[in-house]
């Protein structure tokens, strides 16, 4: 048998013992503990955090993050008249519910199963890839409407239960033992193993090609395996280098998954928690993400051990990680640079501007120009994304695989969406009502009318500034004369500034 | 024709009859008789279904070829093609050649002869008031007779080269498409072509249905996933609901025909959205309510709704049927087809005219009294599954052929069914009970628990909440009776105070406003539009938006949802003291959505 260091390396990055058993936090007192953590790492530097961000900057961008979307100008006036002093908190367990406002929509459920599920079962070129991608949408957002456990969800995913839309995650990858186990192992432990396929891991990393070819046993008809080319054969075992008795069970993958998804797998937990933390600040503890080891270590190992720890005592709930997350004070923290000590990213001393995702753009393109067929399906168990449809058409153009910090996609978005003919229909007055009615509502003066076009498009009231320069523009009915169209051009010139495409 | 004995799956008795496709099965309104015929036969025969005894034969056997031509024709009010019984379930008029025959049920006498046509009768049925019968030629004429005498009363004209018929079911008007591809609309009184719509190469040999208040015509391509919905009336579009699949799609859906379906109160349709999904969509409107996905490579190969309106039934090709609940688009239960193997390769085997008048096989019934479901599955068998519990109660075997038929008898007891096999079976329904005992006494927390879950946005929780309820009236309906709350009268002016405040400046009021305003429903529908049409903010606007949406019952809040599935529960007990609660429910404030549905369910209950 080949040496195994891993083995001691699970053993060594498990939570460290405790004279008792770690206490269990409540969602304030999580985001307390992250931001003492990040606190206490700038002591060294002498970093000087950024501020908090103002009302408006705050309920975009938990919109964006949790429901895929800009608020409607319906939320953001609410939102910004609400006077509790708590808003923050009771919007944000609004938008965790998915709003809401009736049966059909769960804006939560809609987005995050987009979120898993186009990780997972990335959505594909070809046809089959994309009703795969689909299918397996479905079922994650009945998991989610359903708030059922990630460990549970990734049980389910690995014994292959829940009908022919699991089965996508298989066919996705498919079905071959090879591949399904660099697959779990990569979105559910972290780990890379891609490479050992081949050949032992020579980037850095730690794990030989036996263990690969241990892991592939699980998910192939048999207990062994024939490693291709190397005429030897190795029997299912576990990266921790245990070995399962499968006599026991029906289905290697059971005890796979038993494995994996077991509180006490280090890797399962803290994998997921990075991910969530990577998804909201736009750069993980460990990054990237998918690739832990040596030679990516985790910027803050207490606090990724702290979220780790935090989820399993919340029987790993997701809604407990994100509330938690979205509360701290580094969450709410403004993306602008205001002290050269916040420059590194990985200090978390300043929100990172992330470009949006193809699917966030297009939905808050909908919800700003009231485009309502095809955004926000009415029946929460279908995928929004109907091939041939403007959003379809959208979303498969943009899908990128970019980390969001660096979202080189955004240029290609913006001049689709300068020249696209989707953007002229949606932002002319006789195709948008939202346009047509602060244009012909009576008893509002031009600054109430652009006031409203600001909200709509990037959720915030525009400054004295922005005023004095417009205003004349529109008085004076812009380069035609009217009125109207000079407002259909600065609605248009909003939903294509910087400001628009971007989470800030 | 075989009467099965279901209990132990023995031929009781059997009847030759002469020609395949027996698609006019139908039982009267009682459910004593069966009436029935194939569907190149002339001839009528009844069937006592208790003694399994043939009680009379109408006519005689047709040239198979002479109406061939008929298999287009729809009867809207029967569920017979060319035969129809009468409201009271006491004469049936039958089809025989170019003669309408009209029959005495009770004692099987003749009793008039219409004659007039000049060709073979293509389709007929009595008209809502059970005075007069409609019968629909080759002659292309449509003639009126007077049930009581056989007496001509009128005739229209049905347009040339005219090839499907579908009449709506006030009788009022007649639609035809023409090989030239034009769909026209002629209002049979007056008999005046009122509308012409010139079809699109997309529509040709479309299929068309009208909304049960004769209002609007849908017409559904064969060929893409798009129907367009059309005013009756004025001939105008309306909608076009769909998505047209794209050029390079693997193979078009040409065999999705059959699935379309209007709500039992018209104001859905079930029609497709896209190549892999079924909407319901709003009439007049279009806009899609609810959506459900349809799994690549999986075929829809029917859909129901159930005859109260609260539940859509889909039969899917991959063995699966899935009922979801209209008021919240989810799913309320699915029973999946074991022992039938052989997925189709095409959803439609032996496409046909059915009962309803639209080409492919009927493969769902629901029974009327909402506790069964039964399915035409593969490899001859039915399957009939007990609603609530989900339970299998049987699978039914008797045909030699595949199952194309299904219709339950109006007092759900007994299930129809016809086949490929030139058979038609009578299914006693009540020797099908299910293994699960009666339920134990409810606890009062598991009583107040489900009481709650009845406002759960998940319709399978819903459903089962309601199943559990159902089945112990005497502890749910007093507990219904104390919670189900009178909606309380609005105080003059009230209504047009909360919609200023909907533009008020602080948040708070704002939402109290909307809040109460959500709460009054369908109460404030009719201020909050006229207050829309006087040109409010942006704001304004999309608040009225919200609400009237919400009014109109299809986004139903908790407690509305609690309030319908209650009343559900109420109508399926269906005891008089479950009347006495309704009765005092429906007369809560007019217009208000509780009370309408109260109304409604007692109607229905009538």
């Amino acid at each position: 048998m080949s040496s195994r260091p891993v083995a001691l390396i699970f053993i060594l990055t498990t939570v460290p013992a405790f004279a008792g058993p770690p206490a269990k936090l409540s969602e304030p007192e999580l985001a307390r503990k992250v931001d003492a953590l990040l606190a206490e790492r700038w002591k060294d530097t002498k970093v000087v955090p950024a501020s908090r961000t103002d009302d408006a900057t705050f309920i975009r961008r938990a919109f964006l993050d949790l429901a895929g979307r800009i608020p409607s100008i319906l939320e953001i006036r609410d939102f910004l008249d609400d006077d509790r002093p708590d808003k923050r908190r009771i919007w944000v367990d609004d938008l965790l519910r998915g709003l809401r406002r009736d049966n059909r929509s769960d804006t939560y459920s809609d987005h995050f199963a987009a979120v898993w599920g186009s990780l997972m079962v990335p959505v594909g070129s070809e046809e089959q890839g994309a009703g795969n991608s689909i299918a397996f949408q479905g079922w994650m957002r009945n998991q989610l409407r359903e708030k059922v456990g990630y460990n549970e969800i990734v049980r389910r995913i690995l014994v292959n239960e829940g009908g022919g839309e699991v089965q996508s995650f298989y066919q996705a990858n498919e079905n071959k033992p090879e591949n399904l186990a660099a697959a779990a192992s990569r979105l559910f432990l972290g780990v890379k193993l891609e490479c050992a396929q081949c050949h032992d891991d020579r980037s850095g990393g730690q794990w030989t090609r036996e263990q690969f070819w241990e892991l592939a046993v699980f998910f192939s008809q048999g207990t062994a395996l024939d490693i291709p080319g190397a005429k030897r054969r190795v029997e299912a075992r576990f990266l921790d280098g245990t070995a399962p008795d499968l006599t026991k069970l029906r289905n290697p993958r059971e005890t796979l998954a038993k494995w994996m998804t077991s509180a006490e797998n280090p890797y399962f937990a803290s994998t997921a928690a990075n991910r969530v933390w990577a998804y909201l600040f736009g750069i993980g503890i460990i990054d990237p993400v998918d690739e832990r080891g040596d030679q990516h270590p985790p910027s803050h190992p207490e606090l990724l051990d702290e979220l780790a720890t935090q989820f399993v005592l919340h029987d790993f709930d997701l809604k407990y990680l994100l509330r938690a997350l979205i509360m701290t004070e580094a969450y709410q923290r403004v993306s602008l640079s205001t002290h050269p000590t916040q420059e590194d990213p990985r200090l978390f001393a300043r929100m990172q501007v992330r470009g949006l995702s193809a699917a966030q753009l297009f939905d808050s393109l909908a919800e700003a120009t009231e485009y309502r067929t095809e955004r926000n399906p009415p029946n929460p168990y279908v995928d929004p994304s109907r091939r041939q449809s403007p959003r379809d058409d959208f979303v498969n153009r943009f899908t990128s695989r970019d980390r969001p910090t660096e979202a080189t996609t955004s240029i290609l978005q913006a001049l689709h969406l300068m020249n696209g003919p989707f953007m002229a229909r949606s932002t002319s007055l006789e195709h948008n009502r939202t346009l047509a009615t602060v244009a012909e509502a009576s008893k509002i003066d031009t600054a109430r009318r652009l006031e409203t076009l600001f909200l709509v498009a990037l959720s915030r009231k525009p400054t004295e500034a922005e005023l004095a320069r417009l205003k004349p523009y529109i008085d004076r009915g812009g380069p035609t004369g009217s009125r109207k169209k000079a407002l259909a051009d600065v609605f248009w010139a909003l939903l294509n500034t910087a400001e628009f495409r971007v989470n800030h | 024709m075989r009467l099965f004995d279901s209990a132990n799956g023995k031929v009781k008795t059997t009847i030759k009859i002469n020609s395949p496709y027996p698609d006019s099965l139908q039982f009267t309104a009682d459910g004593k008789t069966l009436i029935g015929r194939g569907m190149n036969d002339a001839a009528i025969s009844l069937w006592e279904v208790a003694g399994a005894r043939l009680l009379k034969t109408v006519g005689k056997p047709n040239d198979p070829t002479g109406v061939v031509r008929v298999r287009s024709a729809y009867s809207p009010f029967g569920t017979g093609g060319t035969m129809s019984v009468s409201g009271d379930g006491k004469l049936a008029a039958c089809a025989e050649g170019n003669v309408v025959r009209i029959v005495d049920l009770v004692n099987g006498k003749d009793l008039h002869e219409a004659s007039g046509h000049g060709g073979p009768i293509a389709a007929l049925a009595w008209s809502a008031d059970g005075k007069s019968i409609q019968s629909l030629s080759q002659d292309a004429t449509l003639r009126r007779w007077d049930g009581a005498n056989g007496k001509e009363q009128g005739l229209t004209r049905v347009p040339p080269n005219a090839y499907t018929f579908t009449l709506s079911h006030d009788g009022r008007w007649l639609v035809t498409e023409g090989t030239d591809g034009t769909t026209r609309v002629v209002e049979v009184a007056t008999n005046k072509e009122r509308q012409q719509i010139k079809g699109e190469q997309q529509f040709r040999y479309a299929i068309h249905a009208i909304s049960a208040d004769g209002k609007t015509l849908a017409i559904r391509s064969r060929y893409e996933p798009i129907t367009r919905l059309y005013s009756v009336e004025t001939g105008k579009p309306l909608a076009t609901l769909g998505t047209m699949s794209p050029m390079d799609a693997p193979f078009r859906r040409l065999y999705q025909v059959g699935a379309i379906a209007f709500s039992p109160d018209g104001t859905l349709v079930a029609a497709p959205a896209s190549e892999t999904s079924l909407a319901l969509w709003d009439v007049p409107a279009g806009t899609s309510r609810r959506e459900f996905a349809i799994p690549p490579g999986v075929q829809l190969r029917d859909v129901r709704f159930s005859p109260d309106g609260r539940s859509v039934a889909l039969d899917l090709s991959d063995n699966r049927v899935i009922i979801y609940e209209v008021a919240t688009g989810t799913e309320r239960r699915r029973y999946v087809r074991k022992g039938d193997t052989e997925v189709p390769t095409m959803p439609t085997r032996g496409v046909f005219i059915n009962s309803t008048g639209m080409l492919g096989t009927r493969t769902l019934a629901l029974s009327p009294d909402g506790r069964r479901v039964a399915l035409a599955g593969d490899k001859r068998v039915i399957h009939v599954w007990d609603l609530l519990t989900g339970e299998e109660l049987g699978q039914l075997k008797g045909h030699q052929g595949d199952v194309t038929a299904l219709a339950f008898s109006p007092d759900s007891k007994a299930l129809a069914s016809g086949g490929e096999d030139a058979v038609g079976l009578v299914w006693d329904m009540t020797a099908l009970k299910g293994t699960k005992k009666e339920p134990p006494k409810l606890a009062d927390d598991e009583l107040k628990r489900l009481w709650d879950e009845l406002q759960t946005p998940n319709g399978g929780k819903g459903f089962e909440a309601i199943a559990a309820l159902a089945s112990t009236p005497a502890q749910s309906i007093p507990l219904l009776g104390e919670r189900l709350k009178l909606p309380e009268p609005v105080e003059p002016g009230r209504i047009d105070k909360l919609i200023v405040d909907l533009d008020a400046r602080r948040f708070p009021t704002r939402k109290k406003a909307q809040d109460e305003l959500e709460q009054m429903g369908m109460l404030a529908a009719t201020a909050l539009q006229k207050a829309l049409d006087g040109k409010p903010s942006e704001e304004m606007r999309k608040r009225i938006l919200e609400l009237l949406d919400k009014a109109k019952g299809q986004n139903l809040t908790p407690g509305q949802l609690q309030y319908v599935r209650a009343l559900e529960v109420l109508e399926r007990t269906a005891t008089s003291e479950a009347r006495a609660v309704l009765t005092r429910l429906s007369k809560g404030p007019d217009g208000a959505l509780e009370t309408v549905a109260a109304r409604a369910v007692l109607s229905r209950m009538r």
